[in-house]
């Protein structure tokens, strides 16, 4: 089992800066989430359809970018985001949601999602990391996937 | 015999006063009223006193034990070794009854 890494606030934002404006920004993100978190997938989206639904800015899937997609939130661990801060499945996550197809398909058995928050206070999007084994030292995964989602409050619009 | 209901609202009592918030400053148990509980479903809704009454509706009350200040509030130090329990666990309720002296 891959360890997970760590990272620091400022390498999140030195890689922002450097990204900033260019095509591949949401993309730059997930990747730099999967490889240092140790992650198959990483999903950057934005509510839409009254905060029932989440359309992609970009699913990175081991290593690939997927075509942009829009999915419902009920019966997914990102149900109920607009009123939950971060959420962590640990394990099992399949059993918790047996609705949610594509955990199936992606063999998924963990999540660690956190909303983004425009500056009314309304949720507006979501950053979520899944893998394929447990997601390990989710408080400072947390931290980081806040710090990131101040950031992305600007840009999710 | 506590009820389903007693326990859940037992667990949400504790995790509100040890500081979790649900939103809107909603940090006192006398402001969070489940107005219903179908275990067998899972489907939970709480309604909170605010000055905008605020109903939140779950589909599983599951929902509300993986958050992360919600897990953290109510077990403390070793919430992350209690989620892996809650994941894995078949009754959650019957898991919580057991770990935590409510």
């Amino acid at each position: 089992m891959a360890e997970t890494g760590t990272i620091t606030t400022e390498q999140v934002d030195k890689l922002l800066a450097k990204i900033q404006g260019k095509n591949n920004y949401y993309e730059s993100i997930a990747a730099f989430l999967a490889d240092n978190f140790n992650v198959a997938y990483v999903i950057i989206g934005k509510l839409i359809s009254g905060q029932s639904k989440v359309e992609t800015e970009v699913f990175y899937a081991n290593g690939s970018t997927l075509d942009p997609l829009v999915y419902d939130l009920r019966h997914t661990p990102c149900e109920n985001i607009v009123h939950r801060n971060a959420c962590f499945y640990p394990t099992n996550i399949q059993s918790l949601f047996p609705k949610d197809e594509e955990l199936k398909e992606l063999n998924v058995q963990s999540y660690l999602g956190k909303r983004v928050l425009n500056s009314k206070g309304e949720a507006i999007g979501l950053v979520a990391l899944m893998h394929t084994d447990s997601i390990h030292n989710p408080d400072h995964i947390g931290d980081i996937l806040e710090h990131l989602a101040n950031h992305l409050s600007k840009d999710l619009k | 015999m506590r009820s389903d209901k007693d326990i859940l609202t037992a667990v949400i009592a504790r995790a509100v006063s040890n500081g979790y918030d649900f939103g809107k400053n909603v940090t006192r148990i006398e402001d969070v009223v489940i107005t219903s509980f179908n275990v067998e479903e899972g489907t939970l809704a709480l309604v909170l006193r605010t000055s905008s009454k605020r109903v939140i509706q779950y589909d599983h009350y599951k929902l509300l034990f993986f958050e992360m200040s919600f897990a953290k509030a109510l077990f403390g130090a070793d919430w992350e070794k209690h989620l892996y329990e809650l994941a894995v666990t078949d009754n959650i309720l019957k898991y919580l009854k057991q770990t935590l002296t409510l």
